[in-house]
């Protein structure tokens, strides 16, 4: 689970830096893609659906605690996600128009999905610095191990283990 | 069939959310607040005001547009040269991809690493400080004791 959530998260991550930036891919793509990004954010949620439910359910009763800072950044942060899709959805020349929708050019969402799309991109910073430790070890794990007992088998014969990622009790779920 | 009901309450808490922002947003009470206008949007009169130094900024800097970009909502300058401008003369991100585009991509991975670094340093120092203050066990047991 924890090499497919690396994995499924690797992805997003990518696809979320190529949307950032629509003047490299044009809009057609950085609409569908952002719409993808989207289908994919969802599965995102299901997979961690049980840190969810176990944080939402005793938020308050541990409040100090770092599960609630990252449940409360999540949750800004998916809606700040919605609001770009929403505002870029109506301010769509491609995705909207290919079902003969016509969308408003001069309209609010214009400046909305700007600062949204600011927003998220400081909520996704802040949603990787609070999980900095798991991204480190699971890199670590399937990145950096693999790569190295690789080389290192090339030149002795050594089985390097890799190394579990510390799971704290109230995230056993997340991982 | 668990996985089903999971993705119905995830797609609906997010058609919630975005019904709700989209309801917001239209309303003219909560436009008015916050500065939005339909007629030209915040930013588009921000790029009116500030036109002329982002249109001699955008020059200059290459991830802001090349000038002649009219800013979110209409107004006139190249205020969000970095979104709208493309330096052609409309003012609007074209359908084909860009090479500067590229430039842009190191702007946003930029402003993420420094973002990030700055939580990573926040955490890691509000760690150490609550294992600073954190009384210890054999504290505690002379407290007992006392």
């Amino acid at each position: 689970m924890t090499l497919k959530n690396f994995l499924l998260d690797l992805l997003i991550f990518i696809a979320a830096l190529i949307a950032f930036e629509p003047r490299l891919t044009g809009i057609p793509v950085h609409e569908w893609l952002s719409l993808a990004l989207g289908i994919t954010l969802t599965v995102h949620l299901l997979w961690h659906w049980d840190w969810m439910l176990n944080v939402g359910k005793r938020y308050f009763k541990r409040l100090f605690h770092i599960s609630r800072l990252k449940f409360f950044v999540d949750l800004l942060f998916l809606v700040a996600f919605i609001t770009v899709l929403l505002s870029g959805l109506l301010i769509s020349r491609s995705i909207l128009p290919l079902f003969g929708i016509q969308t408003e050019h001069r309209s609010i969402w214009r400046p909305l999905h700007s600062l949204s799309a600011d927003l998220s991109l400081l909520f996704l910073a802040i949603h990787l610095g609070l999980n900095w430790d798991w991204i480190v070890c699971t890199l670590k794990r399937y990145l950096w191990t693999p790569l190295r007992r690789g080389f290192s088998s090339l030149l002795t014969p050594s089985n390097i283990e890799g190394e579990l990622c510390p799971q704290p009790v109230e995230e056993t779920n997340r991982r | 069939m668990k996985t089903i009901f999971r993705l119905t309450v995830i797609v609906f808490v997010m058609l919630l959310i975005g019904i709700g922002l989209y309801a917001a947003f239209q309303n003219p009470t909560i436009q008015s607040q916050l500065g939005l206008t339909s007629a030209f949007g915040w930013r588009g009169r921000a790029a009116e005001g500030t036109g002329e130094l982002f249109l001699r900024e955008s020059g200059e800097q290459a991830w802001r547009g090349t000038g002649n970009g009219r800013g979110f909502g209409g107004g006139q300058g190249g205020a969000f040269g970095r979104r709208a401008g493309r330096g052609e003369g409309h003012g609007e991100l074209g359908n084909l991809p860009s090479s500067s585009g590229w430039l842009g991509l190191l702007g946003v991975l930029l402003r993420l690493a420094i973002l990030m670094a700055i939580v990573v340093a926040l955490v890691k120092f509000g760690r150490w400080i609550g294992r600073k203050f954190k009384p210890s066990e054999r504290m505690n047991a002379q407290n007992v004791a006392n």
